[in-house]
């Protein structure tokens, strides 16, 4: 049986974006915190520490879950995703690209979570309805957008993963914008 | 190092779990997926708020999660969480109010982490499972050094947020006959929104009925409006033995309401929640003999 | 109806745009989805500190004694700050100064800050708050503004005799004779509730100490970076130039990270000066609602009197504001609601009067809609309720009496150089809704026994004044500057919310100098690289930035155009300058790269940079009288909402939303749509979810368990309905979306239940509870306690 005293730290290796870390934790120390505090991968962010609104919202072995209600502990051995692993060898992962065509982005401190539990829902079902899309952000506040965009953006995104030609989308067409040429 | 920061300890084996348990009785919480717990963590000095010394993390036990079916009886171990009891084929033939009521469980992140054993030793008033749990008479097993016990989910609740569990006792399961094909049953639940919702009001009805369309087992249980989970079986009784009717199940539906006045007395809710119980109640009754009256 | 159509002097509104009126990308599009945009709370320095507050134990208490020397010395702090250790101004404020930085004197409300602990880690921060020793007198408190005028009432400050913030008035025409003209006359109470902001990233700010004395840089989630300069540079005591603020990605604002964020500025400057190292503070989500302001609750009485063909005759209106413990914005909220309190309306005869009242609650101060919501939610339950009275449809009522071209306010303002195109959104939300033929049916079925769902439609239309109006000096900067290879940078005054602000000054500024939006980059906002361009509030960005953004990008262009002019050997008068390219009109094959005109600009030594600036048009205002040109110009803007209605559980389900706002031209209509959805779920939400429960000056609602806003499933299907009608000041006629979204479906909800239900519900929000009862059961529970279940 493991066991930590209280008031002491351990260290615990586990999977994040496919690396394999090893950090220095303590019993209360939430996911979250390892990840911000620890890795510095600040793109989760935290906006209620109790489980409502979703923005710490990451990947655990596939599952979206609530990185703020997750013991550090519990990861040992495990797997993250973060959203700073969606893009991939440069290339914005499809959901992201559509996120910014449909303006689904406004003040952009939830859309880390939002891209998550979206990333989570397409690898489940290539091909959501809208309830599916609304079911699977629910746990996912978002004060700025009213959702309706970041809804259209994830259906679209499911549509250019089923299709696997993520240049040609219909948004971009209809955005008569040329490809932004940041970053 | 702080001596504010918790010990923590991954028992392998339920018998570590129980030793480890009784020992710090009054010190030690058992925490499984962690929804609950890190919240009264984070409460801690606030109402509410928790600051044990201790926490067991039983999420590394082997068995402990998993729905399982066996002539006739259906277990879900202790850390099977509410997506995978919401997702569960057996469930869903079995216990089809039981997926429903998971389903209906805060958001997809918290369903992922969220165990039916942890909402069970919760023992909020508000939890979704326990009045679906109630009216398939589900019991739970609980095991400590000594061996298991089972005793029937509605005597696992002492009052709000305390069970009857003793000091190293850990929920291993709970189980419950699988419902006939024939037996109709329903969850509903009104929340103030349609996610991340606590459950303003829930009621999970089960019915049976012989060939002629009587009544021959009722199950009835109002959630989130009771000092403690349990069934109305006074209400249950007006309904068994008729062919129902519209009367009958108005019947039923208004003890319920009496009933949670008699049980919880007149409190600053009960004008709103006595007309909203029975119609939730009547319902959910109406959804289990197969009509749609919403 | 037609409706008139005003030329902008400049522009035709049929004109051809290259950049703006485009649903461009978010220029910032790419840093959010990909987690790399900073935030305040993602900002870390070398032996960075990290600092707590430690709260009011009473809402209304005389601090007799603050003894720190046990957490001084417990492990990890680094410094103790009290009140004693601020070397300038103790106390703050936009209108008002009587906010303390750290409470000296009393506590007024539980969101008080009375000692800061500093530390190397949060923890031991966090610990050290409870060996704080602070010696309190309780005093008596007042916890509504009906208590708080009441006779003999205890006093928050006491320059402010009878808790009094502010009172406002108008006065127009004669009472007497308009309510003696009218055939019927009714009498109605509102009363609207705490709202919070709940921007999803809460309040966050990092100060480092430059190497200058008594000089230091604040990076934070900072609404209005120069309010924030002030307030620190004030408290400090050191002049405007040794304080740079910094703003980061804000995560939402909605009004709500002005005061609050000035006061965590200066908080945590004292404390990287004190400490010589940089400091960071971040509250937690029950901080930020208990510390930051919220939406004023308002109880609102009208009466008001038409003829029985259905000519409004007179208001009277009386209006209480609960303003909490301090003033902030107080007094420019109430100040926006006696002049649009009527509504959109002629009446000849108004009288108004807008009281803001100090209690020991959580101070109230700007938030989107910015004492509109309130007014709205009430004189838009008035005109169905009087239309209900004269047995006339409530649309018709309103379409009376609704302003047209040429209509005089209730301030007096003819409305004659811009669109007034109330008519119009009016009949475009009702006809999307199909408002018409369901308000006929759904009455029909509602009188049908048995139904336990029942269907309603009801609209709310507004008139908004745009920006600060007679609130103060409207005007602000930007620059627009030109490197040698094409690309541009953009500075303004006016800060990105989350809204879009980059990418709409980004778009106006290609536009301009005609080239790609892509080559455009908008710097972080910096108080040492612009001048003070005022707030970005009032739904005053594009219209006054936007034209600011223009005005530079112009002198810019002029110059560019002229060196090209040498280039191509043409006048530049023949010159246009477009997708990257300037050109000679009518021969586009004659031309040159915007990138070879800039690289030729710059070897010539040419200035590449120019300065904007806007100043709003002249308004006016007479305090006495309240008479005057309030705003240079307004929006129109109107809702129509459909509901199913549980009659047997309360429960409002909002089904379908036809949201028609003037944006006089829409910059991005991309983002435009994007205000409009966000702008009716939190309107959703005001109407049917949200409050901020404050029980004797506690905050029961504390996080977003209790604190209930939309989710995904909530959200009802939106129709946004974008008119344009080219207003004669914005940049390409445009006006303003922002506030206009959120501040008119909360009526329209109400006026759907009541079409559905016939119950009228005159309190926000409409809850389970009151829809079903029709009554609140709130003032019970503060009586009996909470209960668990």
């Amino acid at each position: 049986m493991k066991e930590i005293g209280p008031g002491a730290m351990t260290t615990i290796s586990f999977k994040v974006n496919g690396g394999l870390v090893e950090v220095e934790v303590s019993a209360d120390d939430r996911l979250i915190d390892v990840l911000r505090e620890g890795l510095r991968l600040t793109g989760t962010k935290e906006g209620c520490g109790v489980g409502e609104c979703g923005a710490c919202t990451v990947l655990l072995d596939g599952k979206p879950v609530n990185s703020c209600l997750v013991p550090a502990l519990q990861v040992e051995g495990r797997e993250v995703e973060t959203v700073e692993g969606l893009a991939k060898d440069g290339r914005l992962h499809p959901l992201q690209e559509a996120f910014i065509e449909h303006t689904a982005v406004q003040c952009g401190f939830c859309t880390p979570g939002m891209l998550m539990s979206a990333a989570a829902l397409l690898r489940e079902n290539p091909d959501p309805t809208r309830e599916d899309i609304a079911r699977a952000i629910s746990g996912n506040l978002c004060r700025c957008t009213g959702y309706h965009q970041i809804m259209a953006a994830i259906e679209d995104a499911a549509r250019r993963i089923r299709a696997a030609v993520p240049e040609t989308s219909e948004a971009e067409g209809a955005a008569g914008t040329p490809e932004a040429r940041r970053e | 190092m702080s001596p504010r920061k918790p010990g923590y300890v991954v028992p392998e084996t339920l018998a570590e779990a129980s030793e480890f348990l009784r020992e710090h009785a009054e010190d030690a919480r058992i925490i499984a997926g962690g929804t609950d717990v890190l919240v009264q963590l984070r409460r801690r000095g606030r109402a509410g708020g928790e600051h044990p010394r201790w926490l067991v993390d039983i999420s590394r036990i082997p068995g402990l999660a998993g729905v399982s079916t066996d002539s006739g009886t259906i277990s879900i171990g202790a850390m099977t969480t509410h997506e995978e009891i919401a997702r569960s084929p057996i469930i869903r033939k079995g216990g089809p109010l039981l997926a429903e009521a998971c389903a209906s469980v805060g958001s997809p992140q918290i369903r992922a982490r969220g165990t039916i054993g942890g909402n069970i030793m919760n023992a909020s008033p508000a939890a979704d499972t326990i009045a679906a749990l109630a009216v398939l008479s589900t019991r739970v097993r609980l095991s400590d050094r000594m061996g298991t016990r089972d005793i029937l989910i509605t005597d696992v609740f002492v009052g709000p947020y305390k069970t009857s569990a003793q000091p190293g006792e850990v929920l291993m399961e709970v189980y419950f006959d699988a419902l006939a094909p024939t037996c109709g049953s329903a969850f509903v639940k009104l929340g103030r929104r349609e996610a991340l919702a606590i459950a303003r009001l829930s009621c999970a009805v089960v019915i049976e009925r012989d060939d002629a369309g009587r009544v021959t087992r009722a199950a009835i249980a109002p959630g989130a409006c009771l000092p403690m989970p349990a069934r109305v079986e006074s209400a249950e009784e007006m309904l068994v033995g008729k062919v129902p009717d519209e009367a009958a199940v108005d019947a039923a539906a208004r003890e319920v309401a009496e009933e949670m006045v008699r049980r919880t007395g007149v409190r600053w809710s009960t004008d709103y929640k006595r007309p909203a119980v029975e119609a939730i109640t009547r319902r959910a009754i109406w959804r289990a003999l197969g009509v749609n009256v919403e | 109806m037609e409706i008139e159509r005003y030329d902008t002097g400049e522009h035709d509104p049929r004109e051809e745009f290259g950049v703006v009126h485009r649903a461009a990308k978010r220029v910032d599009g790419v840093e959010k989805v990909t987690g790399k945009a900073r935030f305040a709370a993602d900002l870390y320095f070398d032996g960075m500190l990290h600092a707590r507050v430690l709260r009011a134990k009473f809402p209304h208490a005389r601090i007799l004694r603050i003894d720190a020397s046990e957490a001084q010395n417990a492990p990890g702090v680094v410094a103790v700050i009290t009140h004693e250790d601020v070397p300038g101004a103790k106390t703050f404020g936009p209108v008002r100064r009587d906010m303390p930085v750290l409470a000296f004197d009393k506590t007024r409300y539980l969101g008080d800050g009375v000692a800061m602990i500093v530390a190397t880690t949060l923890e031991a921060a966090e610990q050290a708050l409870e060996l704080v020793r602070v010696d309190y007198e309780e005093l008596p408190a007042v916890f509504s503004p009906e208590e708080a005028i009441a006779e003999g009432a205890p006093v928050l400050h006491e320059d402010a005799p009878g808790n009094i913030v502010n009172h406002h008035k108008v006065r127009k025409g004669d009472m007497e004779a308009g309510f003696a003209a009218s055939d019927v006359v009714i009498e109605r109470e509102y009363r609207t509730q705490f709202i919070e902001h709940a921007y999803i990233e809460p309040e966050a700010a990092v100060a480092v100490p430059n190497p200058g004395e008594g000089s230091v840089t604040v990076y934070g989630s900072i609404q209005n970076p120069f309010t924030a300069r002030r307030v620190v540079a004030e408290v400090l005591g050191v002049s405007l130039n040794k304080v740079r603020i910094v703003q980061c990605t804000m995560g939402g604002s909605f009004g709500g990270k002005d005061d609050v964020m000035s006061c965590m500025c200066a908080r945590a400057a004292l404390a990287a000066l004190k400490t010589g190292r940089p400091v960071k503070m971040v509250n937690t989500r029950e901080e930020s609602i208990v510390e930051g302001y919220k939406r004023h609750p308002y109880m609102l009485k009208y009466r008001v009197g038409a003829t029985k063909d259905g000519k409004l005759q007179a208001m009277e209106i009386r209006i209480l504001a609960d303003g909490g413990a301090y003033a902030s914005m107080t007094p420019f909220v109430t100040w926006r609601s006696v002049v649009q309190a009527t509504g959109p309306y002629e009446i000849p005869n108004v009288n108004t009067d807008v009281h803001g009242v100090y209690t020991n609650n959580t101070y109230t101060g700007a938030m989107r809609g910015f004492g509109s919501p309130q007014i709205i939610f009430a004189h838009e339950s008035l005109m169905d309720e009087l239309a209900a009275e004269l047995g006339m449809d409530p649309l018709d009522l309103r379409l009376k009496n609704g302003f047209r071209p040429g209509s005089v306010t209730a301030t007096g303002q003819t409305l004659d150089d811009h669109a007034v195109s109330l008519v119009e959104v009016m009949q475009k939300a009702a006809d999307a809704i199909g408002y018409r033929e369901k308000r006929k049916a759904y009455n029909e079925a509602a009188r049908r026994a048995g139904s336990k769902k029942v269907r309603g439609v009801g609209i709310a239309a507004s008139y908004r004044g745009v920006s600060l109006g007679g609130e103060g000096v409207d005007a602000t900067g930007a620059i627009v500057s030109v490197q040698q290879d094409g690309s541009v940078y953009v500075y303004a005054g006016l800060a990105e919310n989350g809204q879009g602000l980059r990418t709409i000054f980004s778009q106006i500024a290609a536009e301009e100098l005609g080239c790609h939006l892509e080559d455009v980059v908008f710097m972080d906002t910096d108080t040492s690289l612009i001048p003070d361009g005022g707030p970005t509030v009032a739904s005053r960005s594009t219209t006054m930035g936007g034209n600011a953004v223009r005005d530079a990008a112009r002198k810019v262009r002029e110059m560019l155009l002229s060196v090209a002019g040498e280039m191509l050997g043409t006048s530049c008068e023949a010159l246009r300058a477009a997708g990257g390219r300037v050109f000679v009109a009518g021969r586009p094959e004659r031309s040159v790269s915007f990138a070879d005109v800039a690289r030729a600009a710059y070897s010539r030594g040419e200035l590449m940079a120019a300065f904007g600036w806007y100043k709003g048009p002249k308004v006016w205002w007479d305090e006495e009288s309240g008479q005057g040109r309030a705003y240079f110009t307004y929006v129109y803007g109107c809702q129509a909402a459909e509901v199913e209605v549980d009659t047997e559980t309360g429960r409002v389900k909002v089904l379908k939303v036809a949201a028609a706002h003037d944006v006089g031209r829409a910059i991005n209509p991309a983002t435009v749509e994007g205000q409009i959805y966000g702008g009716v779920a939190m309107g959703m939400g005001y109407g049917l979810l949200e409050e901020v429960e404050m029980a004797r000056g506690v905050t029961r609602t504390q996080n977003f368990d209790e604190y209930l806003i939309a989710t995904s499933m909530d959200v009802p299907e939106v129709m946004p309905i974008v008119v344009e009608n080219p207003d004669p000041y914005g940049p390409y006629g445009a006006k303003t979306i922002g506030e206009p979204t959120c501040e008119l479906l909360a009526p329209a909800i109400a006026n759907a239940v009541c079409n559905a239900t016939g119950r009228r519900i005159r309190e926000l929000p409409l809850d389970l509870e009151k829809v079903l009862l029709g009554r609140s059961l709130k003032a019970a529970r503060g009586r009996r306690g909470s209960e668990q279940a």
